[in-house]
Order: C-alpha cells, then structure tokens, then sequence
C-alpha cells in the first residue's frame, strides 16, 4: 500500500490569518505539524539556477501525503531542515478501481541562495 | 575613468555597514544592497572630464514574504542618506539627485522577496 511508502518526517507550517502590519500586510500566524511525506523531486523543471544570477537556486518537487492530512496551498514544508513552498493548491489522488482515496499530492519550490540551508 | 561601482560600495558600507554587492549574494538571510551602473554620460565630450553617472541600488529584506517590508524600506533610508553624501577622495562630486525609493518586490524569490528599489545620478568630475 502506498501509504506503507510515505514515511518520511517532515513538518508542515501551516499558515492562517495573522496580525496586520504597519503597512497593511496580514502577516500570517504559523502552526508547525509533525506528518510523514515522501517527496522526490520534478523531472520536469527538477534543478537549476538562474543563467541571470548564478548564486540564485530553484528546485522544483513532488510531493505524497498520507490522505487526511492537511495541508494547502499557502502552506510551507520542512524536511530535512530545508524549508519548501508549496506551489498550487494539493490535490487527492483517487484509485479508480477500488474506488478510494491513495494519497495526497502537492508541488512544492524553494528558491535560495546557493549558501542556504 | 572612475569605477564607481567600486566607489560607491566602499563608501556604502562605510557609511551604513550595510551588505553591498554586485551580485545576488550566495547567502540571502540577511539584508543587502544590490548596486549596478546602468549608465554613464559624458558631458564635457571630447574631454573627459565631467561624467554623469546612472546608479541603481536594490535594497532587499532578509527574509521572503510580506514581513520584510519593514526591514527592506529601512535599509533603503539608510542608503538614500548614503547617496545624497555621498564623496570621493580622488574626484569632486558636485550633485547627486536620488530617485526613490520605490517598492518592487522581487518575484524570482518564493513567496516574493521585500525590496526597493533607489536611482541616483552622480555627478563627477576629475
């Protein structure tokens, strides 16, 4: 079963409506969870850095959650002790044939300096 | 002819203590200025005396997001007091106008880096 492949920890930083600023920014409150993910990282935009700023690195991932687990598109991810994005809204993936939920989907991107954690 | 980017960075970070770069830095959690001539104007053609110079300084926060609005928009005062001193030992500044700060966040970032962005025309001559 899939869910016996997702076991990496992880914790997601979920982010709500916060306080507003002096500048009229709401600056979100975040609330850390401990979960399990498994995340590899996208083929298709995978690593790279920008030809303009060689100091500057974007990653690209994918992302598998348990289903039930809560998580959304303003949230943030940490593994590892590297902080990702996620990017774009999460989806649930489905198994046609049994008619059940599989796994929880997300992207997530980190853009940083090449000296970041 | 005067490098001065060179000169400016030297006494920016003088006068402030700020991080100045050429570059985005390797390290981006704490605050920098990104310094960069866009152009130079000869006004005394064909001797080369008295140069008009184009600078733009990229103030940036230490953290994406929001919340370095605050941090971003302090560190462009700083460098706006910088500028309009600004000095040199071995050539006469006679004027320099500064434009800004204006906020344009920087969307390479993710969630969007907090920067702002100073022009200045510096008026030199040897």
């Amino acid at each position: 079963m899939i869910s016996n492949l997702i076991n990496r920890p992880c914790q997601i930083v979920r982010r709500s409506d916060g306080t507003e600023d002096d500048y009229g920014n709401v600056i979100p409150d975040e609330t850390v969870v401990n979960t399990v993910c498994e995340f590899q990282l996208q083929k298709s935009l995978g690593e790279r850095e920008d030809r303009s700023d060689n100091n500057l690195a974007e990653s690209a991932w994918v992302v598998f959650f348990l289903v039930g687990t809560e998580v959304s598109a303003g949230d943030a991810l940490i593994v590892d002790g590297v902080e990702y994005e996620v990017d774009g809204e999460p989806w649930v993936a489905r198994i046609p044939l049994t008619q059940t939920l599989s796994h929880i989907e997300a992207s997530v991107r980190r853009v940083s300096g090449s000296e970041d954690a | 002819m005067i490098d001065i980017e060179k000169a400016l960075t030297v006494f920016l970070k003088d006068e402030t203590d700020v991080r100045v770069v050429g570059e985005t830095p390797a390290s981006t959690t704490t605050t920098w200025v990104k310094l960069v001539l866009l152009d130079t104007d000869d006004r005394t053609r064909p001797v080369d005396y008295l140069l008009r110079y184009f600078v733009q300084a990229d103030c940036y926060a230490g953290s994406n997001g929001p919340a370095g609005q605050g941090e971003a928009h302090e560190l462009a005062s700083a460098v706006r007091v910088a500028l309009l001193a600004f000095a040199m030992d071995d050539a006469t500044v006679t004027d320099v106008e500064v434009r800004g700060p204006r906020r344009l966040p920087d969307v390479a970032f993710n969630p969007a880096r907090q920067r702002y962005i100073l022009e200045a025309e510096i008026h030199v001559h040897s």
